[in-house]
């Protein structure tokens, strides 16, 4: 059933934003060597750089906390006013009770508010995003949170261990339209069941079906989200100025780019993947995060993530006058690209707790 | 409070299990062997015994085994058997409480007795343990070990007073040397300034030849009033005690190289020897508590015997060696003995009997007249002082 | 064939076996992570951790005070030998911060390099002790360079 729009509603819109991204970096060559891979295949077939590594002591609550701060400090708001906040990741703290009790308790929300943990693969933040503005815009709420975390975990041996990486980006919405620094116009999903990557209770890393997750997965459902929302929009390719897809490498999201029309220029500001890696449920936010961190007022916004087993979150953003004086006010995305330290492979596997 | 001189309380017996890996003995063992020796030692049988103390830290945790004093009584067959706690102070606390039951003629004759059994357990879970003697709440949930607090505290002192490497190294290469000549010490070899600098570093500065290894032991006193002790050739008296209390937390305490609660238990037993007539410049020895060098170091100038922050020139001077002005742990000292928690003050206490009535061999002060014990807890949130004449 | 693991493990090493204290993590969690010490209503005095008279005026009125996290490493010190739990983190550093308001705390310091005495840190939350598999997870407060 196709989704409503905000007929009657008030508009959610984003009112502060922030993310967190570990200080630790690992070279794709440093763990290319040790698999004996070609380097310079493994470099033009992901067009990853480096990548980020959680240090031994942070995880998905550690990393979410970080970026809720980050967002609450954009936001100028009392976190006590939060009413809701969700978590997607799909490497929560514990299998069962949720990050966001941690996270809201460590914020300081107080305990009135709503909220649980979310999970769709990579696109658990932007579902959390679209849960959060359901509620903020039919007024339950007067603020929400939505983040997106991830500690993407492979099996060491596999090539998909190059481009997992750690981040997280925290969205904070409300629907008072002068407080708002980029509306978000309109939002749809695409979904389908495609057992394109899965992992099962018991098995402690993630199995990837490979070639099969390119065309039936990752780019079907990407395009087909992103021609509907710009429809939806009644907006032509060259009409938008920002343009974020989902990034499980550098090459994917370049190749929709490509198919829809998109220019490389277009997809610059939110490009940040090759240098931090695969955040999983971080990526497109951590990229629509550095967007709106350059941004400038009355740009539109496209963004569309992807998540594994199958869908796509796609969402059409207008940034308002009060971007500029919002975007200082908490570290930017670039801080923390920028904020690194390279470690060797051991060192990964000590944090990574590859050493059994 | 002034006592009777009939009613001050008085060693007449001593005797000790080996310090070591006593992977063939459990607590049981410890017990029987110390206290046995022990009555020997005094030439009384078990029954002319009215009241056991028994000092211990960490039964309940690594041995399984709390109600310490039921084993004790148990394993020795008396009735009247008391469990003193607190860290590795317990063994001073107890020889204190044993005093008071002497001198308040509850008891006539007492055994006092420490036990500590470590080997039992890897060095992680050891090490976990032990800093159950430091604070729970705000310390040890952090991650930091004793070890690694003491290292702050050497960190601090190095930089506000210049104590030197090369002074923490002499305390550790003094106490081996002393402790070469004592039977019941587990590290009877010397070392050397090379052979401490390359010793692992446990938690930076402290490497592990700066710091007293946990150990099993079992060391046992008889103790008894000033009647009963006229009898014998062999005593030491009790002539003054203090307790005293710091912060528990190290980062609670406006300067982290003062042991506070050595400084009060100092002044405190100073107060009550005077009545003796003793003084601080009258102290022939010291046994004082070396978990790590830098202990040795700050006991020395919080006891009173050098000014603050030259507890490290003192040692560098000669004055604590064995023919020094002022010899400090002529037994070894934790850190040449080794350290089962709760054993150890009663270790210094037996060294004090033997110092004192010439029994100490090649390790024998000369002359002694009057001596100190200095035990601690933890990172020094408590001291125990005792003075000793004979 | 799975082994009797469970049962070995508990008779063999009953440390090994031991649950943290749910209830005394909980106490902490309901202080929220946060740096929670008190203030003297009469002289204004900080302490940390939270105090029920003022050591300064001797005062009953304190209140609960919720520092910074900011402050300055006071002594520190690199863990070779680490207790049960934080084996995998070795070597890993503690210090002693003077924070701005006065009191000082005791905690882990990260993502900092090389440590001197003065240096200017800020609290972060990470995870400070995770019980085995089955356990909790502890957060807490530490530390890392500014």
């Amino acid at each position: 059933m196709e989704e409503l729009g905000f007929k009657g509603r008030k508009m959610a819109g984003i009112i502060g934003y922030g993310v967190y991204i570990p200080l630790y970096r690992i070279k794709t060559e440093d763990i290319a060597n040790v698999w004996g891979r070609d380097v310079d295949v493994v470099k033009s077939g992901l067009l990853i750089n480096e990548k980020s590594v959680p240090c031994i002591d942070e995880d998905t609550v550690t990393m979410g906390i970080e970026a809720s701060l980050n967002a609450i400090k954009r936001a100028d708001i009392n976190p006590e006013e939060i009413g809701a906040i969700y978590s997607g990741s799909e490497t929560p703290a514990y299998a069962v009770k949720p990050n966001i009790s941690i996270i809201s308790n460590a914020i300081g929300m107080g305990p009135r508010h709503l909220g649980a943990d979310v999970e769709f693969a990579c696109k658990a933040g932007t579902a959390a995003l679209q849960m959060i503005m359901g509620l903020v815009s039919s007024n339950i709420v007067k603020y929400g949170l939505a983040i997106g975390a991830d500690t993407g975990e492979y099996y060491a041996e596999n090539i998909g261990d190059q481009s997992s990486s750690a981040g997280s980006a925290a969205f904070i919405l409300g629907n008072n339209p002068k407080e708002i620094v980029a509306e978000i116009k309109e939002t749809l999903s695409f979904t389908s069941d495609v057992p394109d990557f899965w992992r099962r209770p018991q098995a402690r890393y993630p199995t990837h079906a490979e070639k099969f997750t390119a065309e039936p997965a990752y780019f079907k459902h990407t395009i087909t989200a992103t021609k509907l929302i710009m429809e939806k929009a009644g907006i032509k390719p060259s009409e938008v100025d920002h343009v974020v897809f989902h990034t499980p490498n550098g090459k994917f999201p370049l190749k929709v780019a490509k198919t829809l029309g998109f220019t490389k220029e277009q997809m610059k500001a939110g490009f940040v993947v090759d240098k931090i890696g695969n955040t999983y449920s971080a990526a497109s936010l951590i990229g629509l995060a550095s967007v709106l961190d350059v941004a400038e007022p009355g740009e539109n916004i496209i963004l569309t993530s992807f998540g594994s087993g199958a869908g796509s979150d796609a969402f059409y953003i207008k940034v308002t006058d009060a971007i500029k004086e919002k975007r200082d006010m908490a570290k930017t995305t670039k801080y923390y690209i920028d904020r690194k330290k390279y470690i060797d492979y051991a060192t990964y596997c000590k944090y990574t707790n590859k050493i059994e | 409070m002034k006592v009777k001189n009939q009613m001050k309380a008085n060693i007449i017996g001593a005797g000790s299990t080996t310090f070591s890996e006593h992977w063939h003995y459990g607590l049981r063992e410890m017990i029987s062997q110390a206290c046995s020796s022990a009555l020997k030692s005094a030439n009384i049988g078990l029954k002319e015994l009215d009241s056991v103390f028994v000092a211990n830290c960490f039964a309940g945790t690594i041995n399984g085994q709390n109600n310490i004093n039921a084993l004790c009584s148990d394993e020795l067959g008396l009735q009247n058997c008391t469990a003193i706690g607190g860290g590795d102070a317990a063994g001073a606390y107890a020889i204190v409480q044993a005093a008071n039951a002497i001198m308040s003629n509850q008891s006539k004759i007492a055994l006092v007795l420490g036990v500590e059994k470590m080997s039992d357990m890897p060095i992680t879970d050891i090490t976990k343990i032990i800093s159950e003697v430091t604070e729970q709440e705000y310390e040890a949930s952090t991650g930091a070990t004793l070890a690694s607090l003491y290292a702050m505290i050497t960190l601090k002192h190095m930089k506000m007073y210049g104590t030197t490497e090369k002074q923490l190294g002499m305390v550790s290469i003094k106490n081996h040397l002393n402790a070469a000549e004592n039977e019941i010490a587990q590290f009877k070899f010397k070392i050397m300034m090379e052979d401490i600098a390359k010793s692992p570093m446990v938690a930076d500065p402290i490497r592990l030849l700066h710091s007293a290894a946990p150990s099993d032991g079992c060391c046992a006193l008889v103790m008894c009033n000033e009647e009963i002790a006229g009898k014998y050739k062999d005593k030491a008296q009790i002539a003054g005690t203090g307790i005293g209390a710091d912060f528990m937390a190290v980062h609670e305490r406006e300067d982290i190289t003062a042991f506070n609660s050595v400084s009060s238990a100092s002044k405190a037993a100073f107060a009550q020897a005077a009545q003796a007539g003793i003084k601080i410049q009258d102290i022939s020895f010291a046994e004082v508590h070396d978990s790590f060098s830098i202990g040795e170091i700050i006991s020395i100038e919080d006891i009173g015997f050098a000014k603050k922050g030259s507890g490290g020139k003192f040692i560098e001077e000669g004055n604590a060696d064995l023919n020094g002005k002022l010899p400090i742990n002529p037994s070894g000292g934790l850190k040449g003995c080794g350290h089962p928690f709760a054993a150890t003050g009663i270790r210094q206490a037996i060294e004090v009997f033997y110092q004192l009535n010439n029994k100490a061999g090649k390790r024998q002060v000369k002359s002694p007249e009057y001596a100190l014990t200095e035990n601690i807890s933890g990172t020094g949130a408590t001291a125990v002082i005792n003075i000793y004449k004979r | 064939m799975k082994k009797i693991y469970f049962f070995e493990k508990s008779i063999f090493s009953p440390l090994k076996m031991h649950k943290s204290n749910i209830v005394m993590a909980w106490r902490k969690i309901k202080r929220g992570n946060y740096i929670i010490g008190s203030k003297c209503k009469e002289c204004s005095a900080f302490f940390f951790p939270s105090k029920r008279r003022c050591a300064k005026c001797e005062s009953n009125e304190l209140e609960d005070y919720r520092f910074r996290g900011k402050g300055e490493i006071y002594a520190h010190s690199a863990i070779h030998y680490p207790p049960e739990g934080f084996e995998k983190q070795v070597p890993y550093s503690v210090a002693i911060v003077k924070l701005d308001e006065g009191p000082k705390i005791i905690s882990q310091i990260v993502d900092s390099g090389h440590l001197e005495i003065g240096m200017k840190v800020e609290s972060c939350i990470r995870k400070v002790y995770v019980d085995g598999e089955k356990g909790i997870i502890h957060y807490g407060i530490k530390f890392r360079a500014v």
